[in-house]
């Protein structure tokens, strides 16, 4: 069992028989008056977000998740495939489970998959990865006062805003948590 | 991951040093004494809600970080009949979030023979000086109520938490929520509902707080369902919580045991009374009123900041 006192993001925890993971935790204390944590859960199963009030000292049930270290390997018909460096088992998930994964997944790219009572319910990309851009509009020289950022489109698809001085070719790192630009890894 | 760096900018960290050295400048004028007092006591703070950090000083001794001067500052007033302020870092245990840290400073200052209603004006000018606001506004706590639309003036027991239930249900899932006691749902509704309306454009003090919530504030002379009790809000956050400080040393010790039973039945462990506090009440406190004021909280306000980490040197993740 969690208690109130360990909430944070990110926590996985089991309410009615049913799986979710803390997006949000809130610690509201008046002075004087008792605790309450505030939290926002989203499902494991089907992604709904739903608010839930805690007394402080309360106790939830912990998810019975776990997590494993997968590789990618293709996409076919809206399943995403992945497989188990160790073992070679594989697995697939829907393009829903997946979720915004599917914006920087890549070929032979290692992910988190989480599974609930053995089954694989979602997936975390890695925060941070490097993906070659294929198209953006060339910087044009000089133009520093407009064009500060421009929109690129990246090898898996997904577009992100890029400084001026990016060129198709270049590869970049982008933080998958807000989808936005690092920093241009060099060749 | 953490880092090794403050969590608040330089920038923040001059006008917090500044809003310090200003409020300084306001107790000097107005002369009062600054005083420190240990922040490591023998005995602990006692409150049904706040839990303190006990240490184990030596392999004989348990001491107590104070979740709040209090108790030596009113030894010193009793001794010396002096209005004193202090700053200094006060500790809670289990309080984490946004606006909330395990240490915190505090601005707690005490005034000889002021009722509450001075103290607030005298409070209603640091904070005008601080925040550079317009003046403060005031409102009763049943007011407060009765402006989002819940009449519990002089309602007790069932009749009270029939109130506050039929106003909840009307907003929300009551099934949800964890709450069995008239105290709990009145809580709730006062922090979810009441406070996000408090001190939109300038600060605002709620005074009269029921008697069942005097802490250490004395009951109010004519209706003994109220104390003299305030607390100040600005932009929907508290800031400070007062009293008209309770004088009787009898009705101190009742209340510091009903406070042991409460926190026993939350599963917390009872504490053991301070014998110097209760020789220095049975003495006499001279009459006063005093405020406890969260001053990270004052600064964030101050500097338009959103959390604590933002304006303490090194908030702990």
């Amino acid at each position: 069992m969690y208690e109130t006192n360990e909430f944070r993001k990110g926590l996985r925890i089991e309410i009615d028989g049913h799986p979710y993971i803390m997006v949000e935790n809130q610690f509201v204390k008046p002075g004087k008056g008792q605790a309450f944590n505030r939290v926002k859960i989203k499902s494991l199963l089907n992604g709904n977000v739903i608010e839930r009030t805690y007394k402080s000292g309360e106790k939830v049930a912990k998810a019975d998740v776990s997590d494993q270290t997968m590789q990618f390997l293709y996409e076919e018909g809206g399943i995403y495939h992945f497989m188990d460096e160790k073992t070679f088992e594989q697995i697939g998930l829907q393009k829903d489970q997946i979720g915004d994964l599917a914006k920087w997944i890549q070929e032979g790219m290692k992910v988190d998959i989480c599974l609930y009572q053995g089954e694989a319910v979602s997936c975390a990309p890695p925060n941070f990865v490097t993906l070659e851009i294929t198209y953006c509009e060339p910087a044009v020289r000089g133009d520093t006062a407009t064009n500060v950022t421009k929109e690129a489109t990246v090898s898996t698809g997904a577009t992100i805003q890029v400084p001026a001085f990016i060129q198709e070719g270049d590869k970049v790192r982008i933080d998958t948590r807000t989808g936005s630009y690092m920093d241009r890894v060099n060749k | 991951m953490s880092t090794w760096e403050p969590t608040a900018s330089l920038a923040t960290l001059q006008k917090r040093a500044y809003i310090f050295a200003k409020i300084r400048r306001f107790f000097e004028a107005h002369a009062v004494l600054e005083v420190d007092t240990p922040l490591l006591a023998d005995f602990p703070n006692i409150d049904d809600n706040i839990s303190p950090i006990s240490l184990s000083v030596s392999r004989s001794s348990t001491q107590y970080l104070v979740t709040s001067p209090e108790y030596y500052m009113k030894r010193f007033l009793t001794a010396y009949r002096c209005s004193c302020y202090q700053f200094c870092s006060c500790f809670r245990q289990d309080e984490k979030g946004s606006l909330h840290n395990t240490e915190f400073t505090m601005l707690e200052y005490y005034r000889v023979n002021y009722t509450h209603w001075a103290l607030m004006k005298e409070v209603d000018l640091l904070l005008q000086l601080v925040l550079s606001t317009a003046p403060c506004s005031w409102l009763s706590y049943n007011q407060a109520f009765q402006n989002i639309g819940i009449n519990i003036a002089n309602l007790e027991g069932k009749e009270r938490k029939q109130a506050l239930i039929s106003f909840l249900k009307a907003k929300e899932d009551i099934t949800l929520l964890p709450f069995d006691k008239v105290q709990e749902w009145e809580e709730y509704i006062f922090s979810f509902y009441v406070q996000p309306q408090l001190g939109k454009t300038a600060p605002e003090f709620v005074f009269y707080y029921p008697f069942t919530q005097a802490a250490l504030a004395s009951q109010h002379k004519q209706d003994t369902s109220l104390a003299y009790r305030f607390e100040i809000f600005y932009k929907a956050i508290e800031l400070g919580n007062g009293y008209q400080e309770l004088q009787d040393s009898k009705e101190q010790t009742r209340r510091m045991h009903s406070w042991n039973q409460a926190r026993q039945k939350q599963n917390k462990p009872a504490l053991p009374l301070d014998p110097k506090l209760d020789a220095a009440m049975q003495q006499g406190l001279p009459f006063c009123s005093g405020i406890a004021i969260g001053m990270d909280r004052l600064v964030m306000l101050a500097t338009k900041q959103e959390t604590l980490a933002d304006v303490q040197t090194f908030y702990a993740n």
